[in-house]
Parts: structure tokens; C-alpha cells; sequence
């Protein structure tokens, strides 16, 4: 072969978080074990996708959450983009509370999506103050306690909320 | 606008030399050059010494399409009145699909396209690359993406079973 270069690595890192966004979480903290090079590319992200189907076990749930929390330690800046499609079962209530706490603490959200297909879900929402577009799909929603608007929201969208 | 005839044209410049003669139009699909053209609206030479002459003959290809399909639904809406929803759902579709077979090229090519549309500021052909890109490893397991894209595995066997351990389950469905 006359040429067997690898142009991917090659570009600049936007680019390749660029490509990156695109794509579900599984598939963005795999490219870590491609290379040296690669190894932490997905922790600049600023945004994150998941699809996910929570299993009725609870213990399988926890691991979820250890999971979810090793990710978003993982990333270097704030999660600005977060976006959540699910399907919840009616016995065994998935608690969302832990994952938005873990974004909450990290701090910086704009952008929140969450997309339920399945039983309509209680979702309590921490106070993300930074909130400027809000999606939700078939959920019950619980405000935070102290709740007094969000300042910077200019964009909501509730479906079946 | 029945001014084509009389329409500006400008010549860009590939890295190695090669001309394109080009219309204002097209030109000014590049945000890069709509931006020098509207800094100093004489200009009519612009070298561009960070694209090759094939990737930049793609670039414009990609751009006067765009261009020539964004002026046929204009013709038509200003010929009815209104644009026909299903002739613009066809139009769209039809350069849907071209999109689709121009993004039938080897990796090198896609990841010149990529910088190419990155520097000219192309953000439909950037979007398109970009996704094209993703595509190709979305679903895959590291060896098929190593081997589709040339990447060197320069991990130990210990590294990269490391780095599987910490996240087993990105890594369960794509074996």
C-alpha cells in the first residue's frame, strides 16, 4: 500500500470531539482503547447521549449509577449538553434524581433532554441554574424545593409531562 | 436574479498551484472566503495553500451543487407563487441522495474533506463529513475501527485490558 496513514488521529482535537457527539456513549468511551492517542479524547467532550434501558434489577441499577458517575468524573469540563432516552418499567421505578445530581454537581448544564418511552416516570429535577433549553417526554415532574424559575431558559419543550 | 451572466467570478488557488474559476455564488458558500470577499470586495485571486487540488475540486463540486439546488426551488417558488410541498420534499431528497454518494470515498479522502470543510468553512459539507465519519465507527468493535481508519495500536495488551475493564459494557455489544 502506498499510503497507510492514519488521518483520523491526525486531526484536530474539535474535530474529533466533533465526531465524537455524534455518537452513543458506548461507542464514545470505546475509541479509548484504540490508541495511546486516543485514550482520552471522549473525556473533552461537553456533551453526552444515552440510550439506555434500565434493567428491572436493582443491584444491575447501582452498577448503572457507578457507571454513570465514572463517566461524568471522567470528563474534564462541565457536562453542557446532556441527553437521556429510556425506557422506564412500572415496578421497578428507576431513580433518575441520582444521575441529575451527578451533572448537578459537576456543574455548567444548558442543555437537558430526557426522553421516556416506556410507564410515565416521577423525575425530580435539581436545580440547574444555568438551564437554558429544557426537554422532557412523558415524565412527572417534581420541581426542587427551593425552585424560583430558571433565569436563562429560553427554550422548553413538555410532552406528556 | 438574472444577473448570471454578468455574474463576479473568482479564482481560487490549490496548494500545489492548480486554478479554479469559480462563481461569486459558489465562492461564497465557504464562509472563510465570503468573509475576505466581503472584507475587500475587489478581490478576485484567492490562494489556498492548506487544500490540494483534488480535495478543493471536490469542495467546489459539493458547493455548486448546493448552490445550483438552492436556486432551482427559488426559481420555482418565484414561478408558482408557492413552493409545492412535495416537489421541495423530492428536491430535498434528491440532494439527500447526492450527499450520500459523494460521501462514497476512501478514509483519506473523507478526513482531507473534513480539514478541507473545517478551514473553508463549508458547515453543510462539515456536518456531512463529520457524520460520515461517525458512521463508520458507530457499532464497531476497536479492531474494525483500528483496521477501517489505519490507526497503529500502540497499547500493551495489559493497557488495553485496563482500559476494558473500567468500562466493560462499551465494549459487550460491539463484539
Amino acid at each position: 500500500m502506498a499510503e497507510e496513514v492514519d488521518r483520523l488521529s491526525a486531526l484536530p482535537l474539535d474535530i474529533k470531539t466533533s465526531v465524537l457527539r455524534l455518537l452513543p456513549i458506548e461507542d464514545v468511551v470505546r475509541t479509548s482503547s484504540l490508541s495511546h492517542s486516543w485514550r482520552h479524547v471522549w473525556t473533552h467532550l461537553s456533551s453526552l447521549c444515552f440510550l439506555l434501558s434500565f434493567p428491572d434489577d436493582p443491584d444491575l441499577h447501582l452498577w448503572w449509577v457507578e457507571l454513570f458517575a465514572y463517566i461524568i468524573s471522567s470528563l474534564r469540563g462541565p457536562l453542557i449538553d446532556f441527553y437521556l432516552c429510556y425506557y422506564a418499567h412500572d415496578n421497578e421505578p428507576v431513580d433518575l434524581f441520582c444521575f441529575l445530581n451527578l451533572i448537578f454537581l459537576k456543574g455548567g448544564l444548558q442543555k437537558l433532554s430526557i426522553d421516556n418511552n416506556g410507564c410515565l416516570a416521577l423525575i425530580q429535577l435539581p436545580y440547574f441554574r444555568s438551564l437554558r433549553v429544557l426537554y422532557l417526554c412523558h415524565l412527572h415532574l417534581l420541581l426542587p424545593d427551593d425552585f424560583q424559575g430558571f433565569e436563562h431558559l429560553h427554550d422548553l419543550s413538555l410532552y406528556g409531562v | 436574479m438574472a444577473r448570471s451572466s454578468t455574474e463576479n467570478m473568482i479564482t481560487l488557488m490549490s496548494s500545489d498551484g492548480e486554478e479554479f474559476m469559480v462563481t461569486e455564488k459558489v465562492a461564497r458558500e465557504c464562509t472563510t472566503i465570503r468573509n475576505m470577499l466581503e472584507d475587500d470586495c475587489v478581490i478576485t485571486n484567492i490562494p489556498l495553500p492548506n487544500v490540494t487540488s483534488d480535495i478543493l475540486s471536490m469542495v467546489i463540486e459539493y458547493c455548486m451543487e448546493h448552490v445550483a439546488a438552492a436556486e432551482k426551488a427559488a426559481a420555482e417558488t418565484a414561478e408558482k407563487g408557492s413552493s409545492s410541498a412535495p416537489a421541495a420534499a423530492k428536491a430535498n431528497k434528491d440532494l439527500e441522495e447526492w450527499d450520500k454518494a459523494f460521501m462514497n470515498v476512501d478514509v483519506y479522502t473523507l478526513c482531507d474533506l473534513i480539514l478541507a470543510a473545517n478551514y473553508l468553512n463549508v458547515s453543510g459539507l462539515l456536518d456531512l463529513t463529520i457524520q460520515t465519519a461517525a458512521n463508520l465507527i458507530k457499532g464497531k468493535s476497536p479492531e474494525q475501527i483500528r483496521k477501517t481508519f489505519h490507526i497503529q495500536n500502540d497499547l500493551s495488551l495489559e493497557e488495553e485490558e485496563k482500559i476494558r475493564s473500567q468500562t466493560p459494557w462499551a465494549f459487550e455489544k460491539s463484539e
